[in-house]
């Protein structure tokens, strides 16, 4: 251990003071938590976001314990760690974890991407009912999501997480390049999550930042130019709405357009990182009508095929489908069952995109499950092909910061590890091990060509951030 | 309602208002073979447990729900552990023919003589024999030992 230990250190000298690179402990096979904690963690407008939270959130307003606090808690521990890198052990957020959710109470192997997809749901929930609470206490809307004007992270000038206001729709013209962390912190200088509680409500937060916080404060004049446009999110409610398009013509026509404009709804910075928009468009082959649907998603699962890549897999995901023989489709334009066409497309593109490749299938004949460890090349660069026609943002480029890996020959176990982007460079988080790795060997977890290959190490999801957002 | 579920490919199911996420992956079951208890659901993002009921999980006409399975992970690969010291040598067995006679030996008169000491100790006593070594008579069961003395007398050790 003293050996790679010395080694990680050698490999993080011209890493910025203040990041951290700690693993962390496998309490019997919670590995499939550790990889994507430490994916989430390196996710800087998250991590930024939720570290912010922390600091700023009204405490005595989130007095139940949660996986969000958890969580927090952990990321502070390890930004505010005095060490540059060792250990830690996610007790306590593994403790709720077991007993907020029946299914992680076991010892038992478990999917990365349902425990994903679990926290975020968990901590959007979480954040959701403390803001109605306020609502009913008639107290101002919290601080989050912040008043434009504002940005969320003390940490530092601009920040990804500014992206938690509210800003007048401006294009993507000012991009801040600079890569952010986090500036020398010192312990001392930061609060716990229960002192943290200082921003009592929606006014003392500005105290908070301009008192506590003054030597950052400068950040809270940053020009709104910098923001994206995120305000199209803002319009769409959470569970999706749909619309029955006009008839007959232009089937290929996103009919987007006809949305009614619904009053903007809360959405917590979980959503306002993660959430994207897709649109499902069903086209009756008898009249023609297209019928449209609109959902909300935190990542997208992808049917894989051998020898492919990202971008054959999100085209195949908006292929169009023939709804046919059991299947066919109901049409209210001409009241009865009818082959249609259906697809998806995405409507608005999140700010970080989680991928999952649907790497299993189940194999009817044999009554079992299969793990494909077909080779599906992730590139580090991607641009999604599968925008409706109108998205405002159908050009974004985004850049792979985060996979997390399955090492294993089957479905039922195995292990599970994650790469992650820090600073232009790359790291391997196995529990508590870390270790610099070259870009090139993330390749290695593309898959095999081969039936049976050695390498059983496969990426799994894929974390992309759109280019801009540092 | 109508609501389309995606596997590997989509289905169109029709469902009554009163549907849970049980239902749902049953009918998956009955089409696709899958077994109900390795599916998984999401719909707009969220889980959707077996007791959630659709309509309250927001699925309304032409909602799409994702029925995925698992791909499980967890186990530390153990690392090979690293002994300092060499393995302990098992006991061999040596086969001497007939070794029975060094401990009985019958006389003329048919009578059977002991030629070990029987050992004294409470918890052995007759039946177990103590091994004569060079200078001492040991007793493999409780660890007894006698010394010879110099002159050959036995004393206790």
């Amino acid at each position: 251990m003293g050996g790679s230990s010395s080694k990680l250190e050698r490999a993080l000298v011209d890493i910025p003071e203040g990041e951290h690179y700690f693993g962390l402990e496998n309490f019997g096979n919670t590995c499939y938590a550790n990889s994507v904690l430490q994916m989430l963690y390196f996710c800087e407008p998250f991590r930024n976001a939720l570290l912010y939270w922390a600091e700023h959130a009204p405490m005595e307003e989130v007095s139940e314990d949660s996986m969000l606090l958890c969580l927090a808690a952990l990321f502070q521990q390890i930004a505010y760690h005095k060490k540059k890198h060792g250990v830690i052990a996610p007790k306590r957020l593994i403790a709720r974890l077991r007993r907020d959710n029946e299914l992680f109470r076991s010892y038992m192997h478990q999917d990365a991407h349902e425990f994903l997809n679990f926290v975020l749901n968990d901590m959007a929930e979480t954040l959701e009912r403390t803001e109605k609470d306020r609502q009913k206490r008639g107290l101002p809307a919290s601080t989050f999501p912040l008043p434009p004007g504002s940005t969320p992270l003390p940490h530092k000038p601009t920040g990804p997480g500014s992206k938690l206001g509210r800003p007048p729709a401006t294009s993507q013209a000012t991009l801040h390049n600079s890569l952010p962390h986090l500036n020398g912190e010192s312990p001392s200088s930061h609060t716990s999550p229960t002192a943290a509680s200082l921003g009592q409500n929606g006014l003392t937060r500005d105290s908070a930042s301009t008192g506590a916080h003054t030597s950052r404060s400068h950040s809270i004049e940053q020009p709104n130019a910098s923001r994206p446009a995120w305000s199209t999110t803002a319009e769409m409610s959470a569970d999706g709405q749909g619309v029955r398009g006009a008839p007959a013509h232009a089937p290929d026509r996103a009919p987007s357009s006809a949305q009614p404009q619904q009053p903007a709804a809360f959405q917590t910075w979980v959503q306002q990182i993660f959430q994207g928009r897709l649109v499902s468009e069903t086209r009756c082959l008898q009249c023609e009508t297209v019928t449209c649907r609109e959902e909300a998603f935190f990542d997208l699962s992808l049917d894989i095929e051998q020898n492919s890549s990202i971008t054959s897999c999100l085209h195949k995901f908006s292929s169009t489908e023939t709804l046919n023989a059991e299947d066919k489709f109901f049409c209210d334009a001409c009241s009865g069952l009818q082959e249609a066409q259906k697809r998806f497309k995405i409507k608005v593109l999140p700010p970080i995109l989680c991928l999952h490749l649907k790497r299993f299938k189940y194999i009817e004949q044999y009554d079992r499950m299969r793990k494909l460890m077909y080779r599906v090349v992730f590139p580090f660069e991607i641009k999604l092909c599968n925008t409706v026609e109108d998205c405002p943002d159908a050009d974004a480029l985004y850049d792979l910061i985060g996979v997390v890996v399955h090492v294993g020959s089957g479905p039922n176990h195995g292990h599970y590890i994650s790469y992650v982007r820090s600073h232009n460079k790359w790291l391997l988080f196995d529990d508590e091990n870390v270790e610099v790795m070259d870009e090139a060997t993330v390749r290695t977890a593309f898959g095999s060509t081969y039936e049976y290959s050695s390498n059983m190490d496969h990426g799994y999801i894929l974390l992309y951030q759109r280019q801009g957002l540092l | 309602m109508q609501v389309f579920i995606k596997t590997d490919q989509t289905h169109s199911v029709q469902l009554d208002e009163g549907c849970t996420g049980a239902d749902v992956k049953q009918l998956i079951a009955s089409r696709q073979g899958i077994p109900a208890e390795e599916q998984r659901l999401v719909f707009g993002g969220r889980p959707v447990e077996d007791y959630d009921v659709l309509t309250s999980a927001g699925v309304t006409d032409d909602s799409t729900l994702y029925s995925l399975l698992r791909l499980l992970g967890g186990g530390k690969k153990r690392k090979k552990k690293t002994y300092t010291k060499p393995k302990k040598q098992k006991h061999k067995h040596k086969k001497i023919k007939c070794r029975i006679l060094k401990y009985y030996k019958v006389d003329d008169g048919g009578k059977v003589q002991r030629l070990r000491k029987v050992c004294p100790a409470a918890e052995c006593g007759p039946g177990v024999f103590m091994a004569t070594h060079f200078n001492r008579v040991y007793c493999g069961k409780c660890g007894l030992t006698y010394m010879y003395d110099k002159e050959g007398a036995k004393a206790a050790a």
